[in-house]
């Protein structure tokens, strides 16, 4: 089974069946053992890994060894009916921003149909009399900017939207 | 003198602080702004007064709302923590009127040491080293004859701003004519002011600061902290005692430093702070309150400084009129905030969801957050300090470590990664540090040890194929098959 995923704006494809795991030309072996709900031990080749999980909108949180990862998965089945639905349906790898704390939109930096870079402003925030500059995560097309100049808005509303930049 | 002590602040040091009374025999009295209503510290505290607001003006830094509390409840003494209107004179002041024990020093030393260059003149005075510098000068002759008293390199500074303009470092007497008459345009075309001083620019000092512990009869001092490892002025880590300080400095330091206090008739607990170039070293600005970073001391000394602050205000000698213990070992602090460092060190909000505190010898956590608290923007992003102790350096380095490893805040992003990054590289594990460190360091922000992010993706599969398919994985090597466990994660996954 092919998966795909997306972790610190990178997009990369792992396989799964049976007998392995295969993620960037390594083979490993893989087994999950959970604890609780959030609790669980993986292990890769037999070295143990204590992780801690979370489900998110967009995929999984995974916190292990005083490391936080934000990973979207997606399989190919459900890659597949994105594609055919125009993208539209979307939970991985289609890079958004959304606000991560409630404040006041108070300057947009971009415009719809604009490239940016991994790194570049896209808005400004601004909350408690500070100013934060909301930058891209990876490169992409913008698509859509959902907010204007002095709108407030709340925390995990949308911002801004890109194109898909995957490769098919 | 008093039995019942106000604590004028929140979050981890307002716990500490009540723990301390506790310990004393005090009874506490905490104050609570609307978000803070079920803090740990409003929970722990003997008493608690509802200050109505949520900003930190309507709520902590209400001096009126502060004093009424106290009144309401019987509290004899009022500790300001750090921060808020720890060093308000204005606020001691108050304190004192109403007949109170402000948890601190004189409302005059407050005042002397809170106006910086006020302090600085003080200091100089009291023979404490200052960064060499000049008054205003508008001649380039007496630019050239001050340069020669301060010693190069030099800062050019404008006198009536900042900002950047008008700043200049020269490290070459051959140019400070010309960056003299340009900072002279660039300080008029700014402020409207040519005037402009100089100052000796120190090349990547370390920040080193003195814990200064006073009664009535003696003031002595603690030794060294460091905390060189800065972010915009923000203290990240710190340590005790510091690599680079021998014995013969610290006595060096602490000489001074003690002058310092003794300077303006210092009480209670205070630190020094100084910038230190090789073995020569420059007062900074003197805190007049607990601060942050007390911890790391009483781990190498044993001496519990807050309790130390309740004891002198109740008129005992400090240290029980003992010497000042010789420090033991090394202690690091890491200091845990709601902050992004991947994203600029971006505020985080959220509810705390789950927490897991790490525990073993050596390990200490002061901490203002619970699970189920909400984390706002409203205050300080810090979340809690991390501190170990250990036998040396190297081995406090693995201790903190292990235990970062074992922190689990979640719900907020935190800083805690970061410090990973920084206590496994080279410069900051081999002692090699200045106030410039975050600066050289900037790939630490972002830096992922490749072997997580292989745990991550394969965690992130194995949980993604369970989800969908409720599938029995077969393990290469073993042939395990593992399912009948997993179904607490389809459960989980369908509630999500």
């Amino acid at each position: 089974m092919r998966y795909y995923i997306g972790v610190n704006g990178e997009e990369l494809q792992v396989l799964l069946n049976d007998e392995s795991f295969e993620l960037e030309g390594e083979h490993m072996s893989a087994t999950l053992h959970s604890a609780g709900s959030t609790e669980a031990q993986i292990s890769l080749d037999g070295m143990r890994h204590r992780v801690h999980v979370r489900r998110t909108r967009v995929g999984w949180r995974i916190h292990t060894r005083g490391r936080t990862f934000e990973v979207t998965v997606e399989d190919e089945r459900s890659r597949v009916i994105r594609e055919l639905s125009g993208g539209m349906v979307s939970r991985s790898n289609t890079p958004e921003v959304r606000a991560p704390m409630p404040g006041l939109i108070v300057r947009v930096l971009v415009d719809s149909g604009q490239e940016v870079e991994a790194g570049d402003g896209m808005l400004v925030i601004e909350a408690m009399k500070m100013e934060n500059e909301l930058k891209a995560e990876s490169a992409g097309l913008v698509r859509q900017i959902h907010v204007k100049p002095g709108q407030t808005v709340d925390k995990d509303d949308l911002l801004v939207s890109f194109e898909s930049t995957i490769d098919e | 003198m008093f039995d019942t002590v106000l604590i004028a602040n929140r979050g981890e040091i307002a716990l500490r602080v009540i723990r301390a009374c506790r310990e004393e025999g005090l009874r506490s009295v905490a104050v609570y702004s609307s978000p803070d209503q079920e803090a740990p510290h409003v929970l722990a505290a003997d008493q608690a007064v509802a200050l109505g607001g949520a900003t930190p003006a309507e709520s902590y830094l209400s001096e009126r709302l502060l004093l009424k509390a106290a009144a309401d409840t019987g509290a004899g003494a009022i500790h300001p923590g750090y921060g808020f209107l720890a060093e308000s004179a204005k606020f001691a002041r108050s304190v004192e009127d109403a007949n109170l024990t402000f948890i601190g020093p004189p409302s005059t030393a407050i005042e002397e040491m809170g106006d910086k260059p006020r302090a600085r003149a003080r200091m100089v005075t009291a023979g404490v080293p200052v960064v060499p510098g000049s008054g205003e000068l508008s001649s380039i002759a007496s630019a050239r004859e001050a340069a020669e008293e301060i010693g190069f390199p030099i800062m050019i500074k404008a006198a009536a701003g900042g900002g950047g303009k008008g700043m200049h470092v020269v490290r070459n007497p051959a140019d400070l004519t010309a960056a003299f008459e340009r900072a002279q345009r660039e300080a008029e075309g700014a402020f409207g002011d040519s005037r402009i001083y100089l100052e000796r620019f120190l090349l990547r000092p370390r920040h080193i600061e003195i814990q200064i512990l006073a009664d009535e009869n003696r003031t002595l001092h603690l030794g060294e902290r460091e905390c060189s490892i800065q972010r915009r002025h923000q203290k990240l880590i710190e340590e005790a005692p510091s690599p680079c300080v021998d014995q013969v400095l610290r006595e060096r330091l602490g000489a001074v430093a003690v002058r310092a206090a003794e300077a303006v008739g210092y009480l209670g607990a205070g630190t020094v702070e100084f910038l230190l170039e090789g073995s020569d070293f420059f007062f900074l600005e003197m805190n007049t309150r607990i601060q942050v970073e007390h911890p790391v001391t009483e781990m190498i000394t044993g001496v519990d400084l807050v309790r130390e602050q309740l004891r002198i205000a109740l008129g005992y000698p400090a240290l029980d009129g003992l010497d000042a213990p010789s420090p033991r070992g090394h202690a690091l602090e890491c200091r845990i905030s709601a902050e992004d460092p991947q994203k600029d060190f971006l505020p985080s909000v959220g509810r705390v969801e789950s927490l897991e505190i790490p525990m073993g010898p050596g390990i200490r956590w002061d901490g203002g957050i619970r699970v189920g608290f909400e984390v706002g923007l409203h205050y300080d992003p810090l979340l809690g300090k991390l501190i170990v102790h250990a036998e040396n350096r190297a081995r406090a380095i693995e201790r903190m470590q292990v235990a970062l490893e074992e922190l689990w805040v979640d719900g907020l992003e935190t800083t805690q990664a970061y410090h990973l990054s920084v206590l496994s590289e080279e410069d900051f594990r081999a002692g090699t540090l200045s106030i410039e460190y975050v600066q050289e360091h900037p790939e630490l922000l972002r830096s992922v040890p490749p072997d997580l992010r292989k745990v991550a993706i394969a965690t992130a599969v194995l949980c993604e194929n369970h989800l969908d398919h409720e599938a029995s994985l077969r393990v290469i090597n073993n042939k395990k098959v593992v399912n009948r466990q997993l179904s607490p994660w389809v459960q989980a996954g369908r509630e999500w």
